[in-house]
């Protein structure tokens, strides 16, 4: 199997893209890791959460291609903003994507739709983000 | 009753013979055509398997160009080719350091970050 580079340009483009606007609309870190991981996959997604600046603050979304696997692994404050059923809700149609073989796609649609729910309503009065 | 018994039998009889009764058509050549040269194989060969396999080249090269130019595409199921990629993963912006903080005195942190929050959620998925 040659090596070769998973996305065009233009693809890479939009994945940074929505990453980049839905970490300024809802203030938390967006991570997309695409390849292969070897072992139990969602154990390899929680090792690469941890792995980012900020778990805690941190959604990590996990995509292996080859075991056509999805994981999508969230902080404990993101997790106040983005339940595990918006979370499934997200992973939902980002497999519809995926099965079609539309792998940006699936991605950047998926990143906007966790975005979407992880935003916090504006309350000017809390302070529970550093 | 009986008109209508011979009117069928001209309708059906009358095409017949104008068809049966046709003489085979007799017309040859006209001497006033050009005698045209007669045609080596190399030359037929080249015009009647040559063009239409030159043709059919050029429309599946028309074809796959525009796949050639956009590269290899996923496709469930086929295997993956490509080395992994990270987006915002910890090695741009400023979890750079932090790695960089934990490759140097690997050892001691290294169980540490195995265990780190474990309360966080997320969702799984196959396709």
């Amino acid at each position: 199997m040659p090596a070769g580079e998973a996305f065009t340009p233009d693809q890479r483009r939009g994945i940074e893209k929505a990453i980049r606007v839905v970490q300024e609309s809802t203030g938390y870190a967006f991570s997309v890791y695409v390849g292969a991981a070897e072992g139990d996959s969602r154990r390899v997604a929680e090792d690469l959460h941890n792995q980012l600046a900020e778990p805690a603050y941190s959604v990590l979304v996990m995509v292996d291609p080859a075991a056509r696997a999805l994981e999508i692994v969230t902080g404990s404050q993101v997790r106040r903003d983005l339940d595990d059923g918006e979370v499934a809700l997200a992973a939902l149609s980002m497999q519809a994507a995926f099965a079609a073989g539309d792998l940006s796609g699936g991605i950047i649609s998926g990143v906007y739709q966790l975005g979407e729910h992880a935003r916090r309503p504006t309350s000017l009065h809390t302070d529970h983000h550093p | 009753m009986r008109s209508r018994g011979t009117l069928r039998i001209i309708a059906i009889g009358w095409p017949a013979a104008a068809v049966l009764s046709a003489p085979p058509a007799a017309a040859d050549t006209p001497t006033t055509w050009p005698e045209p040269e007669p045609m080596s194989t190399l030359d037929a060969l080249l015009l009647f398997v040559g063009v239409p396999a030159g043709l059919f080249v050029l429309i599946a090269l028309l074809v796959m160009a525009p796949s050639v130019v956009k590269g290899p595409r996923y496709r469930p199921g086929l295997s993956w080719w490509a080395r992994p990629e990270w987006f915002g993963g910890p090695t741009e912006g400023e979890g750079a350091h932090r790695l960089a903080l934990e490759a140097g005195d690997g050892s001691d942190d290294a169980p540490a970050s195995t265990h780190v929050e474990r309360t966080g959620g997320g969702a799984s998925a196959r396709w």
